[in-house]
């Protein structure tokens, strides 16, 4: 079953095309990168503007690459929920013209469970149950995730996403989208290889809390704090220093949590999703932790972290072979819960 | 509703959308909907300005017809003047977006003015110019767009589906708040 | 012109304000807050936003996206103009769009000074001021009448 995906959900417009849930035939995005750099966050209404000047385009595009026509797809899945409600609405429409222009039926997908399916996709190996950490700009949750598309949500932030704190810090250290082409999380990433992630020792928060929520807005206040302590004394600003420190109480957090989860469900697998996924040293200290506990870990490949159309197909793929099927009077949930 | 009337899509021969101005939220769907239906349907594409559809379902041989659009905002309008002769018509002018005072200096001569809410705009504006007006209440419906997308495809004329955008009228927009507003 | 003053002593203080004017508002109200970083705009939005039926999580500053939509009893447009450069990129935001939008919901706009030029004039302006660590001054001011039973029930609360 060929299923085209497409995601408009955030700054993102993508589309691609995936065979029976597991060959990406194409992969296409169009970023709002320079838009990013130009206000610094994802605005509604240009975001929306920009998606559907592209939509069009990365649909035939995502065809082209695979060698394909409308012909051959047999169904559509199309980020539905979670996200921004103007952005989430241009892709829907697009989903819904193409789903009855050729009479092929059209699946909702719930964002996160879209970047769920990003491993799903990339590792077919990945077992059942599983506890998954989807930790991007927009989110940081723990889901305990079943074969048949159902979710437990074990814990998720009570504030800032990881992948949000990451942007602000590096922001406010004004190393960011100005001076790379790339974002806050990517460019501490590698700043942090020359630092010393030792030299400061921000707060964990909640780190030793039972409940596995998060919370990062009193590390970033943590951060800022002491770098304005900095200058009011006139010390140095070791920013590679800073960086890794910053980072490492990120990823301290971030793994310690969800391996917890991991225990108290006693699963023998973690999933890691989603844009900060991509860290360097997330991955490393995940790597080294599991293997000595003797728990498999999953990261997708770096093209399917962010934001992206096949993981949206990957997933639709799934609820369409139970039979699940949303129709043409699809609604739009920006703010959807993934689980119960 | 291609249903209701017993047709499928095969049997539509191309596919006419309204551009807007309007709500962006509402022309953006709008126009996703119909450069995707087009392309998926591998159709020809249309699209009308909304202000146009609307003075076609009011046009006048005799009289100027003035589409007129609310933007939602205090009592500030989307407005365009039409002639129509032999059948054609042609935007006079630059589109107009201000509030009704300010339609009311630019409408020099009896006319036809035609929009959601068209009474009381002609009122208004018969109030401060004295100017006859005949008021026709209308949507810019899908009939008119139609039927102007029909007309055009049929000379050959369309456009392409992938880069067919809306009619915001953002620039001109924002002239107009921003002088309006400045203390 | 109608006015009101309301002394907060703490932050839960100003979240509790806010629960009450959110019980009190109409479709088609426009909030204006102005008031230095941390003075708890965003608080009293939160606060608004319950009563309103959104959860207190769900509320954060759109700093960097200058709009968040909440879906609530009525659609809420929270507005951040903090990053705005003058009162033109407001339509480049779209602005105007939301206004129309809002007629049948709640805008609240942080660092509305920034957009003072293109505001509507019966809007209810609520000035913040910084007395301690944590204690803040709030002044309500608004023209026309479309606030003045909310600010008399305040007052009387």
């Amino acid at each position: 079953m060929l299923v085209l995906g497409i995601e408009t959900s955030c700054d993102e417009t993508a589309a691609a095309l995936v065979d029976s849930g597991a060959t990406i035939l194409s992969n296409i995005i169009a970023t709002q990168f320079d838009l990013l750099k130009k206000y610094g966050g994802v605005v509604p209404e240009i975001a929306a503007r920009r998606h559907t000047e592209s939509i069009g385009y990365v649909v035939k595009e995502a065809l082209d690459k695979a060698n394909k026509t409308l012909n051959d797809v047999d169904a559509v899945a199309v980020s539905s929920k979670q996200g921004l409600i103007g952005c989430l609405m241009v892709g829907v429409a697009a989903a819904k013209s193409i789903s009855y222009a050729r009479g092929i039926p059209l699946i909702g997908i719930h964002h996160v469970e879209g970047h769920i399916f990003a491993n799903r996709l990339s590792h077919p190996e990945l077992p059942f149950p599983h506890v998954c950490l989807t930790v991007s700009g927009g989110h940081t949750m723990i889901l305990y995730v079943n074969d048949n598309s159902t979710y437990e949500l074990m814990g998720t932030t009570l504030d800032d996403a990881a992948g949000e704190c990451f942007d602000k810090i590096a922001k406010f250290l004004d190393i960011s989208y100005a001076n790379r082409n790339t974002g806050g999380g990517r460019v501490i990433d590698e700043l942090s290889h020359q630092g010393n992630l030792k030299a400061f020792n921000f707060p964990r928060p909640m780190i030793r809390s039972k409940n596995l929520d998060f919370s990062f807005s009193g590390l970033k206040t943590s951060v800022i704090n002491m770098f304005k302590d900095k200058i009011v004394r006139g010390e140095s600003l070791p920013l590679p220093d800073i960086a890794a420190s910053f980072q490492e109480a990120i990823v301290d957090v971030l793994v310690t949590k969800t391996l917890h989860a991991a225990e108290e469900k006693e699963v023998r697998a973690i999933s890691v999703t989603g844009g900060v996924s991509a860290n360097s040293r997330l991955r490393a200290v995940f790597q080294e932790t599991c293997e000595r506990k003797g728990i498999a870990v999953f990261f997708p490949p770096l093209s399917l972290c962010t934001d992206n159309a096949a993981m949206v197909a990957a997933a639709g793929y799934a609820h369409l072979k139970r039979g699940e099927f949303s129709g043409l009077r699809l609604d739009v949930f920006p703010n959807a819960p993934i689980g119960v | 509703m291609l249903k209701g009337v017993g047709l499928t899509l095969n049997k539509v021969q191309g596919i006419g959308v309204g551009l807007g101005p309007g709500s962006w939220t509402g022309i953006r769907v709008g126009v996703t909907v119909g450069k995707m239906l087009a392309y998926a349907s591998e159709k020809p594409l249309c699209g009308v300005p909304s202000l146009e559809a609307l003075a076609w379902s009011a046009r006048d041989h005799s009289l100027p017809v003035y589409a007129v659009i609310s933007v939602g905002v205090g009592d500030a309008v989307y407005a365009a003047r039409y002639n129509v002769k032999n059948d054609e018509m042609s935007r006079v002018g630059d589109y107009f977006i201000g509030d009704i005072k300010g339609l009311a200096a630019l409408i020099t001569e009896p006319c036809v003015l035609v929009g959601t809410g068209a009474a009381s705009y002609t009122e208004k504006i018969t109030g401060e110019s004295g100017i006859k007006i005949k008021a026709i209440e209308a949507n810019p419906g899908g009939a008119a767009v139609a039927f102007l997308a029909a007309r055009r495809l049929a000379r050959g004329e369309s456009d392409d589906a992938l880069s067919l955008t809306p009619l915001y009228l953002k620039e001109s927009t924002a002239k107009v708040f921003v002088n309006k507003y400045k203390p | 012109m109608y006015k009101y003053t309301f002394l907060s002593n703490s932050p839960s203080a100003t979240l509790a304000l806010g629960k009450r004017i959110g019980e009190r508002l109409q479709p088609g109200s426009l909030i204006a807050l102005t008031g230095e970083l941390g003075c708890g705009k965003t608080l009293l939005t939160r606060g608004i936003c319950a009563s309103l039926g959104v959860p207190l999580r769900q509320v954060n500053s759109p700093t960097f996206v200058l709009v968040n939509e909440y879906r609530g009893r009525m659609p809420i447009f929270h507005m951040d103009m903090y990053q705005l450069g003058a009162a033109f990129d407001a339509v480049e935001f779209g602005f105007f769009d939301y206004l129309a939008r809002a007629e049948a919901g709640v805008m609240i706009i942080e660092w509305a000074e920034k957009i003072s030029a293109v505001l509507p004039d019966d809007c209810l302006n609520i000035k913040f001021d910084i007395l301690s660590a944590r204690k803040r001054r709030l002044e309500f001011t608004t023209s026309g009448n479309k606030f003045s039973d909310l600010l008399k029930e305040l007052s009387q609360s």
